[in-house]
Formats: C-alpha cells, sequence, structure tokens
C-alpha cells in the first residue's frame, strides 16, 4: 500500500496542534478563573473543558474512526456518502459523517413498544450515559502548574476518595442495561440485559483487585494531586536515575513497570465493562442484538455515545495510572526548566497535549482489539472473570504487597514487574502448537487460521 | 484580600457539578429527540420486534438462577474489594502486621471461593 | 420551630468573592438576627428531603422495578448527607455497595421472579402487622437517640487540621484495621456464611 505522506504529517501536526490549543486554552481560562472568581474556580473551567470538549470530541471522533478502522482492516471503503467537496478521494472522506449521524438519529422517531413500562423505558439510556460520562471528572490530564500566580489542577475534581468515586459511578451503569433490557418487553433484549448485567457485575471485583497493587505502592487512592498516582508516576525509583547533559533520565515510576499483572487484569475487566468485542455477547449482532433493541433515535444514540465516551474514560484512566499520566518516560524536569515563572502554562500546555497523545493511541488500540478479537462464548466470559482473573488478582495483591513491604522503594517490585514483562513477551512470541492452538479456540467458528493466538493470549499487553 | 477557611466540603463542588451536568445531558438529549423526530403510532411499530414473528407470552421470564448466584457472589467479593481500599492506603503504615490481618480476611473468603469452585457454581456449561 | 440537625456540627463559613458569593455558597444571615443557615445546612435540607420522597417512593410505587430504581436514588440522598458529616469515605462506599451491588442484587431477584407490573394487592396478615409494630419500634428507638445528640460544637469543630483529615479513606483505614480489628475479621466469616448460604439455597439448580 502506497504510504500517504501528505495525510501523515497533515494528521502529524493537526492533531497535536489542536489538542495543545485545547490545553492551553484550559491553563489560560483556569488561572482567569481562580484570578477573578475565586480559588479553585479552575475545577470547573476543567469540567467543561475535559468532559464536555475533550471527551465528547473525542468520544464523537471515534463512532466514525470505529467504522472508518473496521472499513480498512476489512477491505471496505467504509463511511463515504457525506463527504466534503474538496476532499472527495482522500482518507479523510467521510469526516462529515460525524455530524450528519447525530442529526439523523435526533431527527428519528423514538418510539416506545407496546407493554413496554414507559418510565423506565425512558430512564434506562439516561442510567447508561449519565455514570459513563461523569467518571472522567477524576482524571488528570495535565500537571499542576502555576498560572497568573494561582496553581492550576488539569482535573476537574479531586476528592479525597478518588478512585472510589470511579468505581462506585461506574458500578451505577448496570441499571442502563439491567433496565433497558426488562422495560422493553422484548425477549431479546431481557436475554441481552441479563447477560449485560452479569457480565458487569462479575468483572467490577477484577476491576478493583486490578488497582489496589498500585494503591498499596503509591499508598493513595487518589489520581490528581500533588499525592496522586499521576504525579507520583513523574519520579524516578530511587537511585536509579541519572542525567544525560540538561537531561534527566531513568527509569520512571509507571504503573505499568511496577504492574504489569494488574494492568492486565484492569485493562481486562475494563474492556469486558465496555461491552465491546471479545467481550460483547450481550449485544451479539448476530444473534440477539443486545438490550437496546427496542430503542430508536437518540435513546438508542445515548447507548452508543456511553460505549465510546466508556473507551475514552478507560484510556484516561490507564494513563494516569500505568502510563505515567501526561508525563514523559525521560526529561520532564529538564522540559520544565526550560520555561520561565511566567510561562509554565506552556510546560503545562506539552505534557497535557502528550496525555491526550497517550489517550488517542490507547483508544486506536481498543479499536484494533475489537476488530481483532473473535467474541468469547458467555461461558469462557464468567471463567474468565471468576476462575483467572480473581484469583489472579488476590495473588498480584498479596504477592506485591510482600514485595513492598520487603523494598519500600518499589526497586523489587519493579524488578518483578520487569520479569512478568519479559514473560508474557517471550509466551507471546512461542509460537503455539497447532494441538493447543485448536483446544485454545473453541469459541472460534470454523478453522483455525494464521492469526489465531490462544486465549491465554487474548490480552493485549504482549502485542504492543 | 479575603479570609480562606477552606470548608473539607469545597472539593465536592466540582463533584456536584459533574454529576448534575451528567444528568442534565442524559435527560437534554433523548428529549430533544422526541421534540425533533417525527410522532407517529401504529400497531405493527409499536409491535415487539422480534424478526418478524409474533411474539408468544410475555417477554418477561424467568431466568437461570445462576444469575442470581452471581449477582450474590459479586456482592461478597466487591465487599472484600471495599476492605482492601483503606487498607491499601494505610498499608506502609500498617507493616507486616497489617499484612498478616487482611491475609487471614483474604485466606476466610478464598476458602468460599474454592467451595464454590468445587461446588460448580461457576461452571457454566450444563 | 426549625430543629437544627446539622447544628451539632462544625461550621465552616466560606467567604468568597464575586456572583458566587450571593448564589448558595455564602452563608445566608437575616441582617441582625441570630440564626445562621450555612450552605450545609442548605443542603442538608435539600437531600433531607429528597431522600424521604425518594425512600416514599420505594413504598408508593407499584410496579417493583421503579421502586428498587427510587431505592438507589434513596441511597444517592444518602450518600450526599453523609458528605455533610464529613463522612466522605462512607458517602463513597455507600454509593460503591449498597447503590452499585446490593441493590443489584435486588433488581435481579425481582427479575428473577418475573413479578408483574403490579405487585400484590395489600392484605392485612400477621406479618404485616409485626412489621407496623417493628417500625413503629425503629421510629421511637430513633427519637429517643435523636434526643441524646449534643448540641454544642465539638471540641475539634475549629482545629482545621483535625477537619482536613476526618473521615478521609487513610483516618477510616488507620481505626479499622487496628481499634476495630475484631469486627474487620469478623466481617469475613459473615461473608463466607453468605457464600455457603447462595450455594446450599441454589445448588439443586446449578
Amino acid at each position: 500500500m502506497r504510504l500517504r505522506w501528505n495525510v501523515i504529517i497533515g494528521s502529524l501536526t493537526i492533531i497535536p496542534g489542536l489538542l495543545f490549543g485545547g490545553v492551553a486554552t484550559g491553563y489560560l481560562l483556569g488561572g482567569l478563573a481562580d484570578k477573578h472568581l475565586f480559588v479553585g474556580a479552575h475545577h470547573l473551567v476543567n469540567v467543561v473543558l475535559l468532559l464536555l470538549v475533550f471527551v465528547m470530541v473525542i468520544a464523537t471522533a471515534l463512532t466514525l474512526a470505529e467504522r472508518k478502522w473496521s472499513a480498512m482492516m476489512q477491505n471496505r471503503i467504509g463511511p463515504n456518502r457525506a463527504r466534503l467537496p474538496f476532499l472527495e478521494n482522500s482518507a479523510l472522506s467521510g469526516v462529515p459523517h460525524v455530524i450528519t449521524d447525530v442529526l439523523k438519529l435526533l431527527t428519528k422517531e423514538a418510539f416506545i413498544p407496546k407493554d413496554a413500562s414507559k418510565l423506565l423505558f425512558n430512564l434506562a439510556p439516561m442510567l447508561a450515559f449519565a455514570p459513563v460520562f461523569a467518571l472522567f471528572a477524576i482524571v488528570p490530564a495535565g500537571p499542576t502548574v502555576n498560572v497568573f500566580g494561582f496553581d492550576i489542577e488539569m482535573v476537574a475534581a479531586n476528592p479525597d476518595f478518588g478512585l472510589l468515586y470511579l468505581f462506585g459511578i461506574a458500578s451505577l451503569a448496570v441499571y442502563g442495561t439491567s433496565l433497558a433490557g426488562w422495560s422493553s418487553n422484548n425477549k431479546f433484549a431481557l436475554l441481552g440485559g441479563v447477560r449485560a448485567s452479569s457480565q458487569m457485575i462479575s468483572y467490577e471485583v477484577a476491576l478493583g483487585l486490578g488497582l489496589v497493587g498500585m494503591m498499596i505502592a503509591f499508598s493513595t487512592v487518589q489520581l490528581g494531586g500533588p499525592a496522586g498516582m499521576s504525579d507520583l508516576q513523574s519520579h524516578y525509583l530511587p537511585g536509579w536515575s541519572t542525567y544525560l547533559g540538561p537531561i534527566d533520565v531513568g527509569v520512571p515510576q509507571w504503573g505499568f513497570l511496577l504492574q504489569p499483572a494488574g494492568f492486565i487484569l484492569f485493562f481486562a475487566a475494563a474492556f469486558a465493562e465496555t461491552k465491546r468485542a471479545p467481550f460483547d455477547v450481550p449485544e451479539g449482532e448476530s444473534e440477539i442484538i443486545g438490550y437496546f433493541v427496542e430503542y430508536s433515535g437518540m435513546q438508542f444514540g445515548l447507548f452508543m455515545i456511553a460505549e465510546f465516551v466508556e473507551v475514552v474514560v478507560l484510556s484516561g484512566v490507564l494513563i494516569a495510572i500505568f502510563f505515567g499520566g501526561p508525563y514523559l518516560p525521560f526529561g520532564n524536569l529538564w522540559l520544565k526548566s526550560l520555561f520561565g515563572p511566567d510561562w509554565q502554562w506552556l510546560y503545562g500546555s506539552i505534557l497535557g497535549t502528550v496525555f491526550w497523545l497517550k489517550v488517542v493511541l490507547l483508544c486506536y488500540l481498543q479499536l484494533a482489539i475489537r476488530w481483532t478479537f473473535p467474541r468469547f462464548r458467555y461461558d469462557q466470559i464468567q471463567t474468565l472473570g471468576w476462575k483467572i482473573l480473581l484469583p489472579i488478582g488476590l495473588a498480584n495483591v498479596f504477592i506485591s504487597g510482600a514485595l513492598i513491604l520487603w523494598d519500600p522503594s518499589l526497586k523489587a517490585l519493579a524488578i518483578a514487574g520487569g520479569i512478568e514483562i519479559l514473560v508474557l513477551v517471550a509466551l507471546t512470541l512461542t509460537p503455539t502448537p497447532a494441538k493447543s492452538r485448536a483446544d485454545a479456540h473453541i469459541g472460534h467458528h470454523g478453522p483455525v487460521d494464521e492469526h489465531g493466538h490462544g486465549a491465554d493470549h487474548a490480552l493485549p499487553a504482549g502485542h504492543h | 484580600m479575603f479570609t480562606h477557611m477552606v470548608s473539607p466540603l469545597t472539593p465536592y463542588l466540582p463533584v456536584a457539578v459533574v454529576l448534575g451536568l451528567a444528568g442534565l445531558l442524559a435527560v437534554l438529549i433523548p428529549a430533544l429527540t422526541t421534540r425533533l423526530g417525527p410522532r407517529s403510532v401504529n400497531e405493527i411499530k409499536s409491535a415487539t420486534f422480534e424478526c418478524g414473528s409474533d411474539p408468544i407470552g410475555s417477554a418477561r421470564q424467568r431466568f437461570a438462577v445462576k444469575f442470581y448466584v452471581v449477582a450474590l457472589l459479586f456482592i461478597v467479593f466487591d465487599v472484600e474489594a471495599v476492605f482492601l481500599y483503606p487498607w491499601a492506603v494505610n498499608f506502609k503504615a500498617l507493616g507486616w502486621f497489617g499484612y498478616g490481618t487482611m491475609v487471614a480476611f483474604a485466606f476466610t473468603l478464598v476458602m468460599g471461593l474454592v467451595y464454590i469452585w468445587k461446588k460448580g457454581a461457576l461452571t457454566w456449561e450444563s | 420551630m426549625v430543629v437544627d440537625v446539622v447544628g451539632f456540627l462544625p461550621h465552616a463559613t466560606i467567604h468568597l468573592p464575586g456572583p458566587f458569593r450571593y448564589l448558595w455558597l455564602q452563608p445566608i444571615c437575616c441582617a441582625n438576627s441570630p440564626p445562621r443557615m450555612s450552605p450545609e445546612q442548605i443542603l442538608f435540607w435539600v437531600f433531607a428531603v429528597a431522600t424521604v420522597f425518594s425512600a416514599l417512593g420505594v413504598v408508593v410505587l407499584k410496579n417493583p422495578i421503579a421502586s428498587a430504581m427510587s431505592l438507589v436514588a434513596t441511597f444517592f440522598f444518602l450518600a450526599g448527607i453523609y458528605v455533610l458529616l464529613w463522612a466522605h469515605t462512607v458517602a463513597a462506599l455507600q454509593v460503591l455497595v449498597y447503590a452499585g451491588a446490593i441493590m443489584v442484587l435486588f433488581l435481579f431477584v425481582i427479575m428473577l421472579l418475573s413479578i408483574n407490573d403490579v405487585g400484590p394487592a395489600v392484605q392485612l396478615s400477621f406479618s404485616r402487622l409485626l412489621g407496623a409494630v417493628a417500625t413503629a419500634a425503629l421510629l421511637a428507638a430513633l427519637v429517643l437517640a435523636f434526643r441524646k445528640l449534643p448540641t454544642s460544637d465539638l471540641a475539634w469543630a475549629n482545629d482545621p487540621a483535625r477537619l482536613a483529615s476526618f473521615g478521609s479513606i487513610k483516618e477510616v483505614g488507620a481505626i479499622m484495621y487496628t481499634q476495630w480489628l475484631f469486627p474487620f475479621e469478623a466481617v469475613s466469616l459473615l461473608l463466607l456464611v453468605a457464600i455457603v448460604g447462595a450455594v446450599v439455597v441454589a445448588k439443586s439448580r446449578i
């Protein structure tokens, strides 16, 4: 395939440029709000900027990106009917679909099936969307920097209970699916709703357990703030850092290095919570359509947009906990020293852009996973949740705990993490014998093909 | 300039704003579609969608007791996870003694997990 | 007469410049009269009224699932009251455990039993009478406990350091795993009984 350099260079400048502009606006508006309203008002600016602008815009763009990406993977053209006049044959044709989709959904009739309970039927999409939307509030999307004399935190809210907010609010999304399934008065919908809620609650335990190792390592449940997980990851492991000229380098305390098992647990569990393939039994387009089969118009749109918002939020949370938040793996101190005290917002904006670029990359990874792996069977999903992730999660908590107590500087934990990563990479690179390949692929219809990895490798860490 | 006695409630103002905004959006978006979209009701359109066949019986069927067991197990292990969070925050201060108390707590529940595993409550093929 | 329920709580008055002052954060006080209503008190009344109404919804609503959702709302407003009581962690756990886990089980049970839209007709029976007596007894006990609440400010009400850490997850944990160690370990046995019970009850069907 011919590389389209103009597209590559264009997207490499336009996307970071837009992100940088957004983050810089956030810091400056936050500084102004603190100066002229009251100290702490920048959190309210962040609510609008991060949740309404960044998350919603990226989620809306993902609705198109997912279809375009799946089309490319399946050698189709993808959505291309609504196109801009001067982009007809470029890779970007189809961009107006982002708007036309919304318009179409808005102008469709939202009808309620016979014998459905009206109140609950209308309530379900709201309960599916609202909790997911509120999740991003505790994710810090940039460092705390001084603007106009006020410390601006790039996070919407930083309550003391941090991640408990995430778990608590995320657990409410179960009501959306189960109510949608029950209130529709449709057998497929009920089946989908029950499957969805059962799957979501089965993975919620692993979701929590996956993060306990990081909570122990950093002694906090907060993501934002000076003692939060995001900022702590900008430090190097004590003694394992040096300077290369002016640039500081070392082994950063990124969660991915300290807790690879926790990362895989959390990612797998959270992926199951989003109900996207390979965990899409509740929807199963070819079988039962899902809990939203009776929904139309923007009520269906709410279920759909909730899924994409979940993808963005999951990326943000993963980055804030496991991939260094907004920070670079090295050279953060050097970068900060480049800017004078009045220009710290530029430093913050650069790192904020880094954060959102990481988010976009992880969103891409999630799209790729969705279109690569075959759907799990329902018993496989339950087995993975209860018999594999739960015991691994418990073992991870106590093994990591012992390592941290033995060596509070976290170096022992980092060495163990490095070994875990090496083992995972080795397992992924080892070709699976043909026989066990077939065994591991019970859920796959038809003959096993070239890209068939074993079920144990269905977790993405080893691949990227 | 002015006195600050920051209330511990101040961090919860943005939380309240976020929750309020989420609720507002969730109400406004579907409200918009019912205003903008057409509205016509007829018997066939409002019938339950079952791939074109007429639905037989009520959709609100009873479903397998397994789902109920899963929900109960979820509560048990969720409560266990909830006890892990305050423990994790105080982990370094509590030291090996705290480690031991949590091992004892988790061991009891792991015994429960082994029991339901052996009983087959986690096996779905049947 | 207004019962000053949150009167024994530490009052933290927030002084804010700008238009926000007149919205809701500034304490409302009538020119010179002593009873001041802090924002906490206003919020308390909002949450209290909402709690009572959503709790009434649980009883009044005909559809059992709507009742369950009303109970979820009740837990939410209760969590708001916990925040006002400086019990932030308890508020988060309330949402996480009660609204997010226990009510899911309730919902599953209602759906599992396939109860119709309209619940059973209310009949007077012995168990209902017993329930009414128990409710009245609980109410009486609550009133008695209410009258014993301290009316003066707590001794540390104006200690900012204590206020900042009170109710935080760190403080809760520090107490729970040392001072309240035995009840904590006993909880594991309770949960074990729940696991065994679930399997025994459903065994023949699994």
